[in-house]
């Protein structure tokens, strides 16, 4: 063996440390303990810890709390987990509903209320980001009307991250000429759903249908229609804060396959000697690590230019979601090789892994529209 | 020369600066032409404007910022330096190309490390000055990924007049040589010891006797870079960098500064790039071919981008991750160089692929055409010269993730030894 330590694995950046830290002593010694029972359907998520997340301020207050650089560290901690909890979307959920403009005329105390259930991990909340009206998905799944005291919805929202398990959904809707976003209670009358098998069995999706669901009007979250920039300015704001988020949360399960990896490289022995010594296997490794840090480079980029309001933000933000959605599939599969016959074991880890950095590519904007969606960024001038 | 005082604060520096550049050096225009393996052959006559002008910088007081005083320079603060190269931005400063690069940020640093005091104050001064260029006599032809392999031998004149060393062999690819004064050389001065106790440095004047440099045309057609062959070339002990058989130790320093030289400088102050303008090359190539609304080549041109952006953002971020102390230090660099040497193929194969018919022939008159077939022929340096991709990896595998060795076959052997084992192997 080798007595090089391996350097990369250990060392943590400033402001790392205190939050793995934190983040170490509320997982315990089996951190993964989370995602194997909810993917192996043998318990649901757990509430419990949730609140212990949130009281020691890892769970719905992260962005609000150090901004949204502090917040990315937090989501690699997530991800290097391969945690089922819907982090990311409550924390969008939460900066939707705390964003500038977005108490609507009525929405009153109810709304105070929900927002601090949700930052203390109380409640939960989904983001119904598979259908974005001016991203991705369909822009007319689900239809709003306007009636007496609020509205009425119908449709169906696909595939939408533990739609059943949480207690409230941020959707948008087909409303007023445009779009408006609503925060539709999960268990409202009408509501009903429909589970789908997924890759990512850590976090399950489901497709959930609207009939007839009546929201009063202080469900409506932000601008109604076109009115103030509309909906589709408030959700392009949503996507820049949660693109960096999910972003580090894939560099997270970088991280944990290629230490992983690099560790089985130095320890297993073949032909007489560590297979980490054969230059086909550290190759493989160096640049799997290589993507690793270009990715974490673009999501400092991201992140600087979403907390500085540059005006390429949205540029930054969608390179950055394109080059890891490529990346966060070519690591996986990297490590899935060095592992060798290791990695196709269920009782493995590795295959938690390589399941949610894949539908991690797949959410919230493939690499094939962000890639598109740079361009027609810059043709337009931004 | 003009000297200023380090109580000179830096924005009375900066102001002095801008009054210099405004009277002395030209502005840039919007198109420069492209030099270092560009469009443009250097001739000797154009180095020695750019000499000349490197001098007045130099008397001004505006070269070797934060060099010692001793050594020519101004002996001032990097705030200083970073004030005048913002201040520099809109002018056309000296450019002596690819050798000019290597002068100031190889040569010299490996010289103000490890040469003799004497040897300091004779060249680094005149290296500032423009009057002495400098290039990399590193690779021979039977050795480049492993330079330690040199055989390039200098052995002691015993006998025949005192300290001298007697120089032999043949120097390859050494960018810029045909118009330098000077390279840094490592010989083999022991072939009966282990393989990397047995090198020495020296410095090797180009004009002298013993010594002949012929310019090689390169895969571009252009003539950049050159051999040299040594014949019996005699060099004084004075000329030389470093104890003899130190040299493997001094050779770390001049890997770990030309890294940086072609990964672009971490150690300056890093700050974090802007994305800027859709990859140009790729989007008037689409334009040419027609295809600017094909989404296929769409796809390809925001992949090119983002992976440009890429690699400069990881500069910013390994730069940030040095100063904060990664215990990887100075190896983080090769992911920087790995990076683009991953990128740049790629980028000019993406050309090609975009272009079809348009990036591969242009009309007699079309400058902008001919850019296209030059990028695609030099998108390869990055990844060949300096330490290939896969000498990155190797580097990075086992310094950065902690990766086992391969076994050394030359364990225990004089270099002799090895060079007559490997000879018998190969075919
Ligand atoms: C444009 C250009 C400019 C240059 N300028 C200079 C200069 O100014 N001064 C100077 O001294 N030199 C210069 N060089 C030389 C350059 O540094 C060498 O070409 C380079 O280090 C590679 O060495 P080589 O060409 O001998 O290739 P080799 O070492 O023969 O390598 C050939 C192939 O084998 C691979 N290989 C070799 N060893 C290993 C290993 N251990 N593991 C895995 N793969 C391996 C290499 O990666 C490469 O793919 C220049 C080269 C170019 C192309």
């Amino acid at each position: 063996m080798n007595n090089t330590a391996a350097i990369a694995a250990g060392w943590l950046e400033p402001g790392e440390a205190e939050v793995a830290a934190t983040f170490a002593g509320l997982v315990g010694a089996s951190p993964l303990d989370r995602a194997r029972a909810v993917g192996e359907g043998r318990r649901g998520l757990d509430r419990t810890f949730i609140q212990r997340a949130a009281a020691a301020g890892l769970f719905g207050q992260t962005i609000g709390a150090g901004g949204i650089a502090r917040a990315c560290i937090v989501a690699e901690q997530w991800g290097r987990t391969a945690s089922p909890e819907p982090w990311l979307e409550t924390n969008v959920v939460i900066e939707a509903l705390s964003g500038a403009g977005v108490f609507a005329a009525g929405a009153g105390a109810g709304r105070a209320a929900i927002l601090s259930d949700l930052q203390a991990g109380r409640a939960l909340a989904s983001w119904a980001s598979g259908d974005l009206p001016g991203f991705w998905g369909r822009d007319d799944g689900v239809v709003a009307t306007e009636a007496a005291d609020g509205f009425v919805l119908n449709g169906e929202l696909s595939a939408v991250v533990h739609a059943d398990s949480v207690d409230w959904i941020l959707l948008a809707a087909r409303d007023a000429g445009s779009f408006s976003q609503f925060l539709l209670p999960a268990r409202a009358t009408g509501v009903s759903f429909a589970p789908l098998n997924s890759l990512d069995i850590t976090r399950p999706s489901l497709n959930v249908r609207l009939d007839n669901v009546r929201l009063d009007a202080a469900a409506l979250v932000g601008a109604r229609g076109a009115a103030r920039g509309g909906a589709v300015a408030d959700i392009a704001r949503q996507v820049q804060v949660a693109l960096p988020l999910a972003v580090s949360q894939s560099i997270g399960a970088m991280r944990a396959v290629v230490d992983t990896a690099v560790a089985h490289a130095r320890a297993r022995v073949a032909f007489g000697r560590p297979i980490g010594s054969f230059q086909a296997v550290k190759h493989m490794l160096v640049d799997a690590s290589l993507g690793i840090e270009m990715s974490a480079a673009m999501r400092d980029a991201a992140a600087r230019a979403v907390a500085a309001g540059q005006d390429d933000a949205a540029e930054i933000v969608s390179m950055a979601k394109a080059f890891v959605a490529r990346t966060g599939i070519d690591v996986a599969h990297a490590a899935w090789q060095v592992l060798g016959g290791m990695a196709y074991m269920w009782e493995n880890d590795f295959h938690l892994y390589l399941r949610r950095l894949t539908a991690d590519a797949a959410a919230l904007g493939g690499e094939v529209w962000h890639n598109e969606n740079v361009v027609t960024l810059q043709e337009k001038g931004q | 020369m003009t000297m200023h005082s380090v109580s000179t604060g830096v924005e009375a520096f900066r102001a002095a600066a801008r009054e210099w550049l405004a009277q002395n050096l030209a502005r840039r225009s919007g198109h420069e032409e492209r030099s270092a393996r560009g469009l443009t052959h250097r001739t000797i006559e154009d180095i020695a404007t750019q000499r000349a002008l490197q001098k007045r910088v130099h008397e001004a007081g505006f070269a070797g910022i934060t060099w010692p005083v001793e050594y020519g320079g101004q002996g001032l603060t990097a705030a200083h330096e970073a004030a005048f190269l913002e201040e520099a931005e809109p002018y056309r400063l000296p450019d002596m190309g690819i050798a000019g690069v290597v002068t100031i940020k190889v040569c010299a640093e490996v010289i103000l490390r490890h040469a003799s005091e004497d040897f300091k104050r004779r060249h680094l001064p005149k290296m500032l000055s423009g009057e002495e260029v400098w290039v990399e006599f590193f690779s021979d032809s039977a050795a480049g990924s492993d330079l330690a392999g040199v055989v390039t031998t200098a052995v002691r004149a015993d006998g025949q007049g005192g300290d001298d060393w007697i120089l032999n062999g043949e120097k390859v690819w050494s960018s810029g040589a045909y118009y330098a004064d000077f390279g840094l050389c490592l010989a083999r001065t022991d072939w009966d010891v282990a393989k990397h106790k047995g090198l020495t440095w020296f410095a090797v004047a180009t004009a002298q006797p013993g010594v002949t440099v012929e310019p090689l045309r390169e895969i571009t057609g252009d003539i950049e870079f050159c051999r040299e062959i040594f014949q019996n070339a005699r060099i004084p002990d004075s000329e030389r960098i470093g104890e003899a058989g130190s040299g493997w130790e001094v050779a770390q320093t001049a890997l770990r500064f030309e890294r940086e030289a072609s990964s672009g400088s971490l150690t300056s102050v890093a700050k974090m790039p802007r994305p800027g303008p859709l990859a140009p090359d790729l989007v008037e190539l689409a334009a040419r071919a027609g295809r600017s609304d094909d989404g296929h080549v769409r796809q390809l041109i925001a992949k090119a981008h983002a992976d440009d952006f890429a690699s400069r953002a990881l500069g910013e971020r390994l730069a940030r991750l040095m100063a904060a102390g990664h215990p990887a230090g100075g190896a983080l660099i090769s992911y920087v160089k790995l990076a683009r040497g991953i990128v740049e193929p790629n980028h000019a194969k993406a050309a090609i692929e975009i272009g079809g018919a348009a990036a591969v022939s242009w009309a007699k008159d079309d400058r902008l055409g001919a850019t296209f077939a030059l990028d695609y022929l030099n998108s390869r340096v990055t990844a060949i010269a300096g330490g290939t991709n896969e000498i990155q990896r190797n580097t990075l595998g086992e310094r950065v993730l902690g990766l086992p060795r391969e076994p050394n076959v030359e364990r225990n052997l004089t270099f002799r030894e090895s060079q007559r084992r490997a000879l018998a192997e190969s075919t």
